[in-house]
């Protein structure tokens, strides 16, 4: 159980060090050069508030499993579920590959 | 052994397809010019047509051998159902996937300070992309 913890805490690390990236990024440059239109402004502003999003969810939810063992057990067994693991796959594996194909095409 | 036969067949199939396909779009592509000849462009599309005719000829030479022997076809059938090798290709197109979604992403926001058609483009990649998934989704898990 102590090894599955790492592991999300990792990956809750991972997903938020990517998402402050971004936004750093989307900040630094706005700073530096600016001269975004109103829309792209706006579809940026959207992105990096999903992020945030995303990472505040992740934060609370890791907080959460922390406290609480039994959640965390329940986490444990939803991620060892095998139809689950291989439906993720799968759609990963699937998409990637036709996506490829179709930025090609 | 026979339901590979005939899976192998209508892959051979769909391989013969695309080679046709892909030489069709080559000979357009250089023979009458349709798309323009600026240089970058047309070599890109010269490139990836012969690549894909040179991969849809290995393939198909691969899966004829194979349909005329019995122990080529087990061979292939080892190989296409052996779990390690299935095991990495989904965990690394799995794994690749995300990481081109962030970067996808990243690309994106950079992008939008420098060219509005490149920053469009990419968000257009993205939602396509999260739209594929979502379909993909779907799919296997009705499936499985």
């Amino acid at each position: 159980m102590d090894k599955f913890k790492k592991d999300l805490v990792a990956k809750s690390m991972l997903t938020n060090s990517a998402g402050i990236l971004i936004i750093s990024s989307y900040k630094f440059m706005d700073v530096k050069i600016g001269g975004l239109d109103s829309f792209a402004e706006a579809v940026c502003i959207a992105i990096c508030i999903i992020l945030v999003g995303i990472m505040i969810h992740q934060t609370f939810h890791m907080y959460m499993l922390h406290i609480d063992e039994k959640k965390l057990e329940a986490a444990y067994i939803k991620s060892k579920d095998e139809r689950n693991i291989m439906i993720r796959e799968k759609t990963s594996g699937a998409s990637y590959m036709i996506s490829i194909y179709m930025l090609c095409a | 052994m026979e339901d590979f036969r005939k899976q192998a067949k209508r892959t051979l199939i769909i391989y013969i397809a695309v080679l046709v396909i892909a030489i069709v779009l080559w000979v357009v592509f250089t023979v009458f010019d349709i798309a323009g000849s600026e240089n970058s462009s047309s070599d890109f599309r010269t490139g990836a047509c012969s690549g894909i005719t040179g991969l849809m000829v290995l393939n198909i030479v691969r899966y004829s051998v194979a349909l005329k022997s019995d122990e080529e076809l087990k061979k292939l059938y080892i190989a296409s159902t052996d779990e390690r090798a299935r095991l990495i290709y989904e965990k690394s197109n799995s794994a690749s996937f995300r990481t081109a979604l962030i970067v996808l992403g990243l690309s994106s926001i950079v992008a939008s300070f420098y060219s509005e058609t490149v920053f469009y483009t990419l968000i257009a990649v993205i939602f396509v992309i999260i739209f594929i998934q979502v379909i993909f989704n779907f799919y296997y898990r009705r499936k499985y």
